[in-house]
């Protein structure tokens, strides 16, 4: 990644982002996303609708760790295991 | 009727102009002008007839841009004396644009007129045609006049241009001494207007300074191709430069255009991009106005091929790649319409959607830096950077999130008692963490390794629920390598395992700015764990 922002700064004087630049990490990005990766069009998915996607894919993301680690959380404190006393002891340390 | 506020502001106009005096000091003038943002004149020598008041300038242009009527083109008018300046910054102030404008700010005198008085004048129709490229000319002349030495033409026309406004004096409108020039012009204006197509008028304004260019090139020869990095509205014309009213009606138009790219490109968002837009979407205008000028029976899908074509931005491939239908669509429909108006409205429209699409694009991008965390980039491509980063460390930590989730469940049935947990985490992985396991794929590399991660991630899981929920929300790096940082660092007693994984995790983070090389050494370090603890 370095080496194309080094690139793009010596390919002109001014520091432009070549928008193939751009155009690759939207590619990059939407096949991160499940739903756009699986139908790959990528000469038809706009770079807006992959932003769009992009954000909400995030927050559901964001939703899904704050649900696992409250979930998470909550069996640490309530099992009474061994092994949940030896977490709870690492943690608490 | 925007007539009618035209109409008004001349006579406002006028009156104004009557009041102040001609002030001798033109350059003063010139320079108030040029100050506020209307490209009236460089040089005031010469022009001393000509210029109207100050306060004139302002209004023309924005009556003018009314009186042109389709809103699409009073935008362009009015955008055209502020991207000037912009042009003429960037191209030192050529002598080209300065009578234009000049000339525009005329005109309201001949728009007033033409209110008035609209029988077209038929008697010097033909001669019109010179008198409207001498209207300018004169203007241009004197520039010229001023720094190179005026071909005998030009005189010439200028005394024929007199001739005209005995024509004009006949209207009791124009005020006698101020408004001399502008009479003239106006008269020529008047006779050439009505006896345009109805169409025309309405880019009767821009059909000046094509009649002016061309003029110019015909006596003059190739002088005025010479310096035309600046006109490049000019410069269009001046390549195909033909006699016909429609072909000047065309460039003129044409002419517009760039001005409208340039100014639709100066207003968006897009700063980086900004420069280069405006110098290719002129570039494209006039590159595609030229061509157009060589067949205005060619479809305007035709020149924006071209323009795809000749112009080498990868700004306009990509886009247009995207819109390129769209434009066809725009160019085939309008296509009853005049030919100019066609390529300036397919044009305008183009220029609309692209600012729009920049405008949602950009919208998102800020959606997006919203959402990522401690992200303080402010260039496009290393946002998207950090954003492919963290999406995912995000998607990787809600992957082990949830099979440690999974894993804390058939633990709590587990017999307790189990001492050496890292066993009993093995003997469970066996049992159970296969499947967790085959639900990191990312992780390991090799089917065979999977039953490894058990242990691992049984012990990381521990770590994760709360460590995890700090990576987030300080952002600080990458989950993987933070977790296992957080890892490491509450297990100071632990087993040597974890103390042998921790400096591998640590030159892990330290040396990776990816996620990758982390996700292998995560699966070698889980080897190692495997290694130790069986």
């Amino acid at each position: 990644m370095s080496g194309r922002r080094s690139r793009s700064r010596q390919s002109s004087g001014t520091s432009r982002i070549s928008e193939d630049q751009i155009n690759d990490l939207i590619l990059k990005l939407q096949q991160l996303l499940p739903e756009l990766r699986d139908s790959r069009r990528s000469d038809k998915v706009s770079a807006a609708r992959v932003l769009q996607d992009t954000c909400n894919y995030i927050r559901n993301l964001h939703r899904e760790v704050d649900d696992l680690s409250e979930r998470l959380s909550e069996l640490l404190a309530n099992t009474d295991t061994a092994q949940a006393a030896l977490i709870r002891s690492l943690l608490t340390q | 009727m925007p007539l009618f506020e035209l109409f008004r502001l001349t006579q406002a106009k006028l009156e104004s102009a009557q009041d102040n005096n001609p002030s001798p000091p033109v350059d003063e003038v010139v320079e108030l002008v040029w100050e506020n943002g209307q490209i009236s004149t460089q040089s005031q020598s010469n022009r001393s007839r000509n210029i109207p008041p100050p306060q004139a300038v302002h209004q023309p242009n924005s009556s003018r841009a009314r009186d042109i009527g389709n809103g699409s083109k009073a935008t362009m008018v009015d955008e055209i004396p502020m991207s000037v300046p912009s042009l003429m910054t960037g191209l030192s102030q050529e002598d080209d644009f300065v009578p234009w404008l000049n000339h525009n700010q005329s005109l309201d005198g001949y728009c007033s007129d033409f209110l008035r008085d609209v029988s077209p004048v038929t008697v010097n129709e033909q001669e019109s045609d010179m008198a409207v490229n001498q209207t300018v000319f004169p203007l241009f002349q004197r520039r010229n006049n001023g720094n190179e030495s005026a071909p005998a033409a030009s005189s010439s026309q200028y005394n024929g241009f007199q001739s005209h406004s005995l024509y004009g004096s006949d209207r009791a409108r124009d005020p006698p001494s101020q408004q001399t020039n502008p009479d003239r012009v106006t008269q020529t204006q008047e006779p050439l207007i009505p006896s345009n197509r109805p169409s025309l008028v309405n880019f009767s304004h821009f059909l000046r300074p094509a009649a002016l260019v061309k003029t110019n090139n015909n006596p003059q020869g190739t002088k005025e191709k010479s310096p035309q990095s600046p006109p490049n509205v000019f410069q269009t014309r001046v390549l195909g430069a033909k006699d016909t009213e429609d072909k000047v009606f065309n460039e003129s138009v044409a002419s517009a255009t760039p001005m409208n790219n340039q100014k639709a490109c100066l207003i968006s968002e897009d700063s980086c991009r900004r420069d280069q837009e405006s110098e290719k979407a002129v570039v494209c205008s006039s590159v595609g106005s030229g061509n157009s000028l060589d067949g205005p029976s060619e479809s305007p899908s035709l020149s924006l091929k071209r323009k795809h074509s000749d112009v080498q931005d990868n700004d306009c491939h990509s886009e247009d790649a995207e819109e390129e239908s769209g434009d066809g669509r725009k160019g085939a429909a309008p296509s009853r319409t005049g030919l100019g108006s066609k390529r300036s409205r397919s044009a305008e429209v183009h220029n609309l959607s692209e600012r729009r699409r920049r405008d949602r694009i950009n919208e998102k991008m800020r959606a997006l830096q919203e959402l990522i965390p401690n992200c303080n980039k402010v260039d496009k491509a290393s946002m998207l950077d950090e954003a492919i980063e963290y999406l995912k460390s995000l998607q990787l930590q809600v992957q082990i999130m949830s099979m440690a989730s999974g894993y804390y469940m058939p633990p709590v049935m587990f017999p307790p008692g189990m001492g050496h947990y890292p066993a009993a985490a093995a003997a469970m992985a066996m049992g159970m963490g296969m499947p967790y396991a085959m639900g990191l794929p990312d992780l390991s590399r090799g089917g065979g390794s999977s039953v490894n991660h058990g242990p691992q991630f049984q012990v990381s899981g521990m770590q994760q629920p709360v460590a995890m929920a700090i990576p987030r929300v300080s952002g600080g790096g990458f989950f993987a390598g933070s977790s296992t940082m957080e890892m490491n660092k509450s297990e100071n007693g632990s087993t040597r395992d974890l103390q042998g994984s921790k400096d591998q995790t640590r030159t892990n983070n330290n040396n990776s700015s990816n996620l990758k090389p982390i996700k292998r050494k995560q699966a070698s370090s889980s080897d190692q764990f495997c290694g130790s603890s069986s």
